[in-house]
């Protein structure tokens, strides 16, 4: 009863359930796989984003729920940020196991409610319900007053913040106290339909194909997980450890990426800091042994009193150096704050780097601000910028709803040091250009500017050849500065993360963050066969990730015609590094150009970017959209 | 080979193609690749990692007043 697609009509009230067929499941899995098919087949071409047309598709990995750490749910639509093109995310935390368990594996939501609604999914019932007492209230409140309508405490909540309701366009969708699907505005988009939230609850568990065998792999994949050098620290410190090595590698934005190393940060900014200082207990999401999530509180100074679940390493990355701040409680304040509205940490500390720059050089001034004093690290401004951002009010209100015109509104020389992709903000923590399998693979993901597709961490460790051949199946330098083998690499990352975004899994508990011990696609296969009882090779898992890959490239061209000049790293990677130690590293952009071709000849791609008749018909994509569901 | 105590292996964050020998317990360590000082953290007694740079005379040891 699982395997079913809901298809919710906000306008009408209306819903249609159909079961989704095994060779849908087959060519594309669940999460982000099958919701890229229900968006190229239901969106009709050429569709505003924050029309009533748009369709919002939520989707539970194929596995999710079942295996450990299986925790995450992908939100698809046409991206509200940048340039309309192709806009997806996914969160940890219960939901989507609660989603299954109440009989849905995804659900496609299209029109737009007549007033503020919320829909409550429990144990195969679609209810909707009024929203107007939570809009307006934040996602802190929002979850309590929802629980409470509803009457059960152990329903789990998917919603927009404040943001969200305001439309602004980088905008997340949130699930709990933190964890958020955030990047390309699917925020905006439901607020567009009037959406407020999704609660859903189930108790009729799951049917899986054997589940001894299930339970097995589930024990044998907690083994291999929690045996990994990377578990201890990663289950204490999160990805909060990460600041670290970006930092002391020299591959951190600092002040918009102006330099590459934050002095500032020493003995001031780092995870055990963070665990002795603010840290109050752990947390885990859904059947995962890592508990990388954290609960804090601030005890003193002008925040004293301020909590909430996070930060993350791009929060602090991103509301730390990427600002010029070297303060925790800070980075803790905007935190908490940037959760309860409901927007993206990446792209909103992003923009108030830009503004600082912009400041800096004299670009903008009080006038133009409404009086914000935008000095680096000024706490209070950056306070009022996540305020104004969020409510549509002032300055900051102008740069969330204009987010991809800003430059233009703004006007002078303030387009030169934007950073974008896509009409995406710029991550703002990164700065990877000497790391080239990172820069082409982050450049070139479907998104735009997308380090969880992008980040190819074992080019950093010099890892030995033969190690690298071995995961790679093809030599891959181990100098993360050598372009050898890295169109390979980028490629190959590409396909395996979007495979593990398709499963449901978290990213943190597979190779991809460094590890190399940790879950690959031989146990992917062991959970596939235990839950569908599908015989299923890596060689096919890959090939699986391609043809997704595939065919959200050809959502690309279909919605935004915009393909190799969208696959340009940001124009600050061609300059050179300013600081050790990788003072003088930059990217050549006719040695960039040259390993495009070679990613793109990898890929049976045109020198244009585009996937050839030849391509596709090899995917099996060449009959999409084919309408099987 | 410090007397009983244990040897582990770090990669060097500044060069990162190094690799640091710390003992079981050692608050500091230097890259023989690279000569940078790092301050080192315990996790676990037996899982050690890298904190920071060892801080020399002012409070950075880095390329400070540049940003």
């Amino acid at each position: 009863m699982t395997d079913r697609l809901a298809i919710i009509d906000l306008t009408g009230e209306q819903v249609e359930i159909k079961d989704i067929p095994e060779e849908v499941q087959r060519m594309y899995l669940g999460g982000e796989g099958l919701n890229t098919y229900l968006l190229y087949t239901y969106l009709p071409p050429g569709v505003d984003p924050l029309s009533p047309d748009n369709v919002l598709i939520f989707g539970a990995g194929l596995i999710s729920g079942c295996d450990v750490s299986s925790s995450r749910f992908e939100v698809t639509s046409k991206s509200a940020e940048g340039q309309g093109g192709f806009g997806t995310s996914n969160s940890g935390g219960f939901w989507s196991a609660e989603l299954k368990y109440a009989g849905f594996q995804h659900l496609l939501i299209r029109g737009k409610a007549p007033r503020p609604t919320y829909l409550w999914i429990h144990d195969g019932e679609i209810e909707f319900r009024d929203a107007s007492f939570l809009w307006g209230h934040d996602t802190y409140e929002s979850i309590e007053l929802i629980l409470d309508d509803i009457g059960d405490r152990n329903a789990q909540v998917a919603m927009i913040g404040q943001a969200g309701e305001n439309l602004v366009k980088f905008a997340n969708i949130m699930h709990g106290l933190k964890r958020a699907a955030g990047r390309t505005g699917m925020g905006c988009i439901m607020g567009s339909k009037m959406l407020k939230a999704i609660a859903v609850r189930g108790t009729k568990g799951l049917r899986v194909n054997d589940p001894e065998k299930l339970l097995e792999t589930f024990a044998s994949h907690r083994r291999q997980i929690t045996s990994t050098k990377i578990y201890p620290v990663i289950s204490r410190y999160g990805t909060l450890t990460i600041f670290l090595i970006q930092n002391q590698s020299g591959m951190i934005s600092v002040k918009n990426n102006q330099y590459n190393y934050f002095a500032e940060a020493e003995g001031r900014l780092d995870d055990e800091i963070f665990e002795e200082q603010y840290k109050t207990k752990s947390l885990a999401c859904f059947g995962c042994p890592l508990r990388c999530s954290h609960r804090y509180r601030i005890n003193s100074g002008p925040y004293a009193g301020v909590w909430g679940e996070g930060p993350e390493f791009y929060m602090m990355a991103g509301f730390g150096p990427a600002v010029g701040n070297a303060d925790w409680d800070l980075i803790l304040a905007a935190n908490t704050l940037i959760n309860r509205y409901g927007l993206d940490v990446g792209s909103s500390s992003g923009y108030t780097a830009w503004l600082m720059e912009l400041w800096q050089r004299g670009i903008i001034t009080e006038k133009d601000t409404g009086g914000l004093n935008l000095d680096w690290g000024n706490k209070e401004a950056i306070l009022t910028l996540i305020h104004q951002m969020a409510k549509n009010e002032g300055f900051g209100g102008m740069i969330g709803q204009e987010a991809s015109r800003a430059a233009e509104i703004i006007g002078k020389d303030s387009g030169r040091y934007l950073y974008t992709q896509r009409g995406m903000m710029h991550e703002s923590p990164e700065n990877t250009r000497a790391s080239r399998a990172t820069t082409l693979a982050a450049a070139t993901a479907n998104r735009g500017s997308d380090h969880l597709k992008g980040r190819c961490a074992l080019e950093f460790f010099a890892m030995p050849p033969e190690v690298l051949a071995k995961i790679y199946g093809k030599p891959v330098a181990s100098d993360f500065r050598s372009w050898d083998g890295k169109a390979w690499m980028a490629t190959w990352t590409q396909h395996f993360t979007t495979v593990a975004d398709s499963l449901g899994y978290c990213k943190f508990a597979t190779i991809w963050p460094g590890s190399t011990h940790n879950l690959n696609y031989p146990q992917f296969c062991e959970t596939i066969k235990a839950v569908k009882g599908w015989d299923v090779t890596p060689e096919e898992l890959m090939e699986t990730g391609e043809r997704i890959w595939n065919l959200e490239r050809m959502f690309i061209q279909r919605e935004t015609g915009v393909l190799r000049e969208g696959d340009i790293p940001p124009s600050v990677y061609f300059e050179p590094q300013p600081l050790e130690p990788l003072k003088g590293e930059k990217l050549d952009r006719d040695e960039y150009d040259k390993r495009l071709d070679e990613y793109y000849g990898i890929r049976g791609w045109t020198r244009e970017g585009t996937p050839t008749p030849e391509t596709l018909k090899r995917l099996k994509l060449d009959r999409e959209p084919s309408h099987l569901l | 080979m410090s007397e009983g105590k244990k040897e582990y292996k770090l990669r060097c964050l500044k060069c990162l193609g190094g690799r640091i020998t710390v003992f079981t317990g050692d608050a500091t360590a230097r890259c023989s690749h690279c000569g940078q000082n790092w301050r080192i953290s315990w996790v676990t007694p037996e899982v050690a990692k890298i904190r920071g740079r060892v801080l020399e005379g002012s409070r950075h040891d880095g390329p400070s007043g540049h940003n």
